[in-house]
């Protein structure tokens, strides 16, 4: 059973302004970076606040990450201090954090000092005179230190983002844009009040939690759940179990959640009271249309606003949303671009399409929260984000949508998912979708590859269900592309593995197959593979391809 | 799926209003309301923000809403 607690904003306040002085203490000042590796403690909350309280740049790093993946981000940011907890807690099992970081310290030599956080009070080996917990600092301090100002300009945090090449990417956004857009994000997307009890259920570890909670969250004076923990443990019914327990009114989480919740029907919901909830938001991935209705029937009574956004890391906001309480909603379509927010919808060579045509969205003007440039690489952030073509001064998300005649947005997938074969613009989805209707085909990743002739090729990745001959294979391949698509789309080669990388929530990172066939010897980042282990085979299957005409 | 397929179900989907009437402090009431707000905010992106900047407690104030543009935008400069 986990343990709740309460804590008044004047406690919070009060941590927080203690911590500022024990970060100074520590020697941070404006503008060095402190590393925070932590799951959702509301210690961690004054931690991120003490960082801005006193100008530093945090840069929060998922608990979950492994300690490669934890080396990459402290090596690029020159860390100068982390804070960190002894051990976190999933599923009733204690995980090492202090652990993971010992194993990789002696190689980020920036790092003077570690604060440690007892979650767990599980023993940890600590370094004498670079280490220290968070109580025993806190402990000797009275003193509060006031906010410091800084200027709307300087760089407030740092968070990383998955990148398509070697590196991840240190997006680097100002404080203050942040906080404005933040709030002003929030109270479009959910109203907050304080007469709200709210729930965020979002890891800190997603720039998710940081806006809808940490900081435009909180800018609103609403009472916060704050939750430390997985949603389908100790059973699936998490999820109500809290909204009930703490008769919760607004929720913000990911439709992912809700199509689990969804396959368990209504049985799983029948024990719980729901009747405060009036809204449930959501960013993070597209919202099927029949999820929405049995949300919105079953969960919601058809009482309950469900508003579906749509936002990424580099744009700090989710920023079309729904205004709550006030405009039509679409099921799956993520709302309408908020006010402040300019965009269009753009063809490969930069010109707006028609409404109800697909097309890269594209941000025309600048806003508060969009990051303003990548942590030690200013070329590449100009390079991958200000690319559509006679408009340099456009923020490219890189995503495929379409703006209905009512003005809805609908992203539906990376635009990377569209390659261009000798100027056939074809979708790798649909190619993947006639992959698999090969009755030995088990799943497939279509990956377009740079070709001297025709631009670019498919290539097929696949796995089986049963053993075919790779001749056998190839032909069947290409009789199914061929009717379902036409001969432009077949793939040059078809290549059997044994298995293929995936996120934890189960898709292809295709990316990383298109960075290994191109054959540059550098992979890109893994922090968000689950298979990890599978990568060494993969890499020999697939450089032992045979490129078939 | 493919964008067709997709798109075939988009254009059926129909709108759904808000289930709850307008509290009243919200900072828009109604579809035209956004409509308007979202087209005074496009004809001066600066100012539709400094008016939501100016609800923060500033330091001092900025020198300049929006100086250069994308991508080395300055924003709301010298405030603190």
């Amino acid at each position: 059973m986990c343990k709740g607690f309460e804590a008044h904003y004047e406690e919070l306040l009060g941590t927080t302004a203690r911590m500022a002085t024990g970060l100074r203490q520590l020697g941070i000042q404006k503008g060095d970076i402190v590393a925070i590796f932590l799951p959702n403690l509301l210690e961690t909350v004054a931690a991120v606040h003490a960082c801005f309280r006193i100008g530093a740049i945090c840069n929060i790093v998922f608990s979950g990450f492994s300690p490669n993946a934890l080396l990459d981000r402290l090596r690029d940011t020159g860390a100068k201090l982390v804070i960190t907890a002894d051990e976190s807690v999933r599923r009733g099992r204690a995980l090492p954090l202090k652990a993971k970081l010992n194993e990789i310290l002696s190689e980020v030599p920036s790092v003077e000092h570690v604060v440690v956080i007892r979650r767990t009070g599980g023993q940890v080996a600590m370094h004498e005179g670079r280490d220290i917990f968070w109580d025993d600092l806190l402990s000797g301090i009275v003193e509060r230190t006031d906010p410091m100002p800084v200027e709307a300009n300087e760089p407030g945090f740092i968070i990383y983002t998955s990148g398509t090449t070697a590196k991840p990417k240190g997006l680097v956004h100002t404080g203050i844009g942040f906080l404005i857009g933040a709030a002003h994000n929030v109270q479009y997307a959910l109203d907050l009040s304080p007469e709200d009890v709210y729930w965020c259920t979002a890891d800190v570890g997603w720039l998710t939690f940081p806006i809808f909670e940490l900081v435009g969250g909180l800018a609103f004076g609403a009472a916060y759940v704050l939750y430390d923990g997985v949603l389908d443990f100790p059973n699936a019914g998490r999820f109500y179990d809290i909204i009930s327990r703490y008769r919760i009114n607004k929720v913000f989480t990911a439709p992912t959640v809700l199509h689990s919740l969804a396959r368990h029907g209504e049985p799983l919901l029948a024990p719980y009271d729901l009747s405060r909830l009036e809204r449930i938001a959501l960013v993070g991935e597209p919202l099927d249309p029949h999820t929405w209705q049995w949300v919105f029937e079953k969960l919601g009574r058809s009482q309950v606003e469900i508003n579906n956004t749509y936002g990424q890391s580099e744009t700090g906001s989710a920023w079309t949303s729904s205004i709550v309480g006030a405009t039509p909603a679409k099921p799956g379509a993520c709302g309408l671009p908020l006010p402040g927010h300019a965009c269009a919808i753009v063809s490969d060579e930069g010109r707006p399409v028609a409404s109800g045509e697909v097309g890269q969205l594209v941000i025309t003007e600048p806003f508060p929260t969009l990051a303003r440039t990548i942590w030690n690489d200013p070329d590449r952030y100009r390079s991958v984000y200000f690319n559509i073509p006679g408009h340099p001064n456009w923020y490219a998300t890189k995503d495929a949508a379409v703006m209905d005649s009512d003005g809805h947005v609908w992203v539906l997938g990376r635009i990377d998912d569209v390659i261009n074969v000798a100027a056939h613009r074809l979708s790798t989805m649909e190619m993947e979708s006639a992959l698999l209707a090969v009755p030995e085909v088990a799943e497939a990743a279509v990956i377009g590859i740079p070709d001297d002739i025709k631009g670019e090729v498919p290539v097929a990745i696949v796995t089986l269900r049963t053993p075919i001959d790779a001749d056998a294979l190839q032909a069947k391949v290409s009789q199914a592309v061929l009717d379902q698509i036409g001969a432009i789309a077949r793939p040059t080669a078809v290549i059997p593995v044994n298995n293929l990388p995936k996120t934890r929530s189960g898709k292809i990172v295709r990316r990383l197959l298109k960075d290994l066939l191109i054959g540059t010897d550098e992979v890109g980042d893994v922090s968000g593979v689950e298979n990890v282990e599978i990568l060494g085979t993969l890499k020999e299957e697939l450089k032992t391809r045979e490129s078939r005409p | 799926m493919s964008y067709e397929e997709q798109m075939a179900i988009i254009r059926q989907i129909q709108l759904v209003d808000p289930p709850r009437p307008p509290s009243g402090r919200l900072p828009i009431q109604n579809l035209d309301e956004y409509r308007t707000q979202y087209a005074e905010a496009l004809e001066g992106q600066p100012e539709y923000w400094a008016h939501v900047a100016s609800q923060f407690a500033w330091f001092s104030p900025w020198a300049s809403v929006l100086e250069e543009t994308l991508p080395d935008v300055q924003g709301f400069r010298g405030a603190l």
